[in-house]
């Protein structure tokens, strides 16, 4: 079973990497899509002022095109996900707007990051079906951060400023952090 | 991906009646969870509820209620919160000793005055009668002697000459959730800890009668009189007799020209548009007013309706 010890974060290079396209939905891909609902899970008991909203396959050190995204992103108790098989966005609409985002593959550092307000995806569900979701406000920027998972790009890649990046302190708020610090840490792939 | 979770807000349980707890209510929803709402019932006869209980229905809020100190003492005796402490806004019945420990932390009441001035039932409308520059919150926990309890916290509000009682209330209590929002999580990890009331300054408010609404210009000053139709504006008001009508005077202002005319007497301003209540110092200028049984009005409005000899 995996836990939060299978989440691998940066600067391991693996989640740069592209992933894989499932071929076949199998028992092998929903046992996947298992062990990444666990290690969420077990991640966020460990965590006090955060809730893991979605993971995607390489962030178990796992080369597929697979993500899961919790049914409730503001409820701990709900424990539901929906998993989504070779996700990819096939509209965007609005203009990019900026908010907090956070990666469990990142530890501690929030950042402020672009992202479309509405998208189209379509994707296959477990049982290897086509499915579309139009998706608009946090959701929308919940899919575009996995999608970019299953490409080999973080949020840290889209933050623009310098001033852009945070760090959640022991009391839940987030704290502007200075870049030459985001910089020692080599979370990032180069200097802005 | 990850976000922050929403901050836990603290658990309190909250005590009070009338339309300050109601509005105050609504307030510290956005910063408070409330384990229950402590409230006097329904008065008899009272179809629609009381306003801090239709703001517990709306937010589904456990009510409890009492309508005097005994049960109150029965009520809570019979309770189990989970809630450190108690905050209590416009109540209406003094609590216990009991009441009060039965809270590990106590009960914070949110004072609208600068304690120890006007410590007492009415301290806005006695804050705005005295012509002060600065009124504002303070933050004190409950003791069984009236508003002496020590404070945690005060927040200050400038005052000019054109407040009036029900603007003065609007603002403090906005003034008072945002002072409890940030100074109770203080309190409760121990970062602030209760100061006692500084022992000079003290004054003391009393509710209003209706005998405090007569306006008396043969007996006052026209800047006193000016003040008592702003902090009595709503109630009791500040009424008297002008041109053979009763009126209510809703605003006005002191003057203090040079005049002859005997105090008391009511005159129109020479260009009709205002009406002038001749003082034992000066005049008080009235702009608008409310006759009895009608809307509120300009002056002129009223001295079109008059026959003026």
């Amino acid at each position: 079973m995996a836990t939060k010890a299978s989440i691998i974060t940066l600067p391991n290079p693996t989640l740069r990497e592209r992933s894989h396209k499932v071929r076949e939905v199998t028992d092998a891909t929903r046992q996947l899509v298992h062990d990444m609902e666990s290690a969420t899970l077990d991640w966020e008991a460990s965590r006090h002022h955060e809730l893991g909203v979605a993971l995607a396959a390489v962030q178990i050190n796992r080369l597929e095109r697979v993500v899961v995204i919790r049914n409730d992103f503001e409820d701990k108790e709900d424990r539901s996900f929906l998993a989504l098989i070779n996700p990819e966005v096939i509209q965007t609409s609005g203009k990019p707007e900026y908010d907090h985002e956070g990666c469990l593959s990142v530890l501690d550092i929030y950042g402020l990051v672009p992202r479309y307000p509405a998208v189209k995806i379509k994707a296959l569900n477990l049982n290897g079906q086509e499915i579309r979701v139009k998706a608009e406000g946090f959701l929308a920027r919940v899919l575009q951060h996995e999608i970019d998972h299953t490409n080999g790009l973080l949020f840290v890649d889209h933050v623009t400023d310098k001033n852009g990046f945070f760090h959640l302190n022991e009391d839940g708020h987030l704290q502007a952090i200075p870049y030459s610090s985001v910089e020692a840490s080599g979370i990032l792939s180069e200097s802005l | 991906m990850t976000t922050v979770a929403p901050l836990d807000k603290p658990s309190v349980v909250f005590f009070g009646t009338g339309p300050v707890a109601a509005a105050s209510l609504t307030l510290l929803l956005e910063s408070f969870t409330i384990e229950a709402v402590v409230t006097k019932p329904n008065p008899e006869h009272h179809k629609a509820d009381a306003p801090v209980i239709s703001v517990a229905h709306l937010h589904n809020l456990p009510l409890l209620f009492a309508a005097d100190r005994h049960e109150l003492d029965q009520l809570i005796a019979r309770q189990q919160f989970a809630s450190r402490l108690a905050i209590l806004i416009d109540y209406g019945i003094i609590v216990s000793r009991a009441i009060i420990d039965s809270f590990p932390l106590g009960i914070v009441n949110s004072h609208f005055s600068l304690l120890p001035e006007w410590r007492g039932a009415d301290p806005i409308t006695f804050a705005v009668l005295s012509g002060q520059a600065q009124s504002g919150v303070s933050l004190m926990l409950l003791v069984e002697k009236m508003d002496q309890g020590p404070l945690l916290a005060q927040a200050t509000y400038p005052l000019d000459d054109t407040i009036t009682t029900p603007v003065l209330t609007d603002a403090l209590i906005q003034l008072s959730a945002a002072l409890l929002a940030r100074t109770i999580p203080g309190y409760l990890d121990g970062s602030i800890t209760p100061q006692p009331q500084p022992t000079t300054g003290t004054s003391y408010s009393r509710k209003l009668t209706k005998a405090d609404g007569l306006l008396l210009p043969a007996e006052k000053s026209a800047s006193v009189l000016a003040r008592e139709v702003r902090a009595f504006l709503g109630w009791p008001g500040s009424k008297i007799r002008a041109f053979d009508r009763d009126i209510l005077v809703t605003e006005a202002t002191a003057q203090f020209d040079a005049s002859t005319v005997q105090p008391g007497t009511i005159t129109a301003s020479n260009d009709k548009r205002q009406l002038i209540v001749h003082t034992i110092d000066g005049q008080l200028v009235v702009n608008r007013l409310k006759p009895a049984g009608k809307k509120e009005m300009d002056a002129a409005a009223f001295l079109r309706g008059v026959q003026i000899i």
